[in-house]
């Protein structure tokens, strides 16, 4: 019985894809990436509590990545895998964040009922509405985004053809990567 | 339609609906992007560039949290400035 455990394990440890090297996928990214993980840990950033910027966000999400505490899965693209790590590091600081604050007031509240996260996403979705004012089409769809909304649902509710939903959806990429680049955000 | 009124359900729908199309925004919409900023584009990648290299000495250092983050003590999040 022992045996066979062994071979199976031994077995999986042979059928099992090698660990990923993030350290050299990193070093080999792309000016092109770099942009896109610049801008997705700043439009991450923007629901982070006070006081910590996106280059902590992305600095640690890069830490575990290296480290291994946050193992990159195989047939993941790096940045998504990156983008993932951001994520949950965002939800991470807000438990952190209100166990603190529990610790201080001695008061139980769940996610949804922590205003200090509340008001950060009302904030944070008003700061990214300003970033549309412009476009019509865009403040359409991301309204429905924000929404739950599905494309269809989107295209549907707001009377847009594919062209028009398609437009959209480009300009709203070059509006979020230009502001990925630059430091300012309305 | 299942429409979120609460803004953090609306924040985390719209923030994983926007990260997606950065993932998946075509190459040369990127390189436009990059071209459009001009001189910018230089320090914000040498700036991305940079963190990686700090990330990298920091975890061959061996003063990366090595250990799940719940059971660390200190946030290593605040040690970093840029």
């Amino acid at each position: 019985m022992r045996e066979a455990s062994q071979r199976s394990k031994e077995w999986i440890a042979s059928t099992a894809p090698p660990p990923r090297d993030a350290g050299a996928a990193l070093a080999a990214l792309s000016q092109n990436d770099l942009l896109r993980l610049r801008a997705i840990a700043r439009l991450r950033a923007r629901s982070l509590p006070a006081g910590i910027l996106w280059s902590d966000l992305l600095h640690e999400a890069i830490v575990r990545a290296l480290a291994g505490t946050r193992p990159w899965p195989p047939d993941v693209p790096l940045l998504a895998f990156l983008a993932g790590v951001m994520r949950s590091l965002c939800d991470e600081l807000w438990r952190r964040r209100r166990r603190q604050v529990i610790l201080l007031t001695l008061e139980s509240a769940g996610p949804v009922d922590d205003p200090e996260r509340v008001c950060a996403a009302t904030e944070a979705l008003a700061a990214i509405h300003r970033l549309f004012t412009s476009g019509a089409l865009a403040t359409k769809v991301i309204t429905g985004l924000l929404g739950g909304m599905t494309a269809a649902e989107i295209r549907r509710h707001y009377g847009l053809s594919t062209v028009e939903y398609d437009t959209a959806r480009r300009r709203i990429r070059r509006t979020m990567l230009r502001h990925g680049l630059t430091w300012s955000w309305p | 339609m299942t429409r979120p009124a609460h803004p953090l359900s609306a924040l985390t729908a719209l923030l994983d609906a926007l990260e997606a199309e950065l993932l998946t925004a075509p190459t040369e919409e990127v390189r436009d992007a990059l071209r459009e900023t001009g001189r910018a584009r230089g320090a914000a990648c040498q700036e991305v560039r940079s963190l990686l290299n700090e990330a990298q000495a920091a975890t061959e250092e061996g003063s990366a949290p090595t250990t799940p983050h719940d059971m660390r003590v200190e946030p290593s999040l605040y040690l970093y400035r840029h």
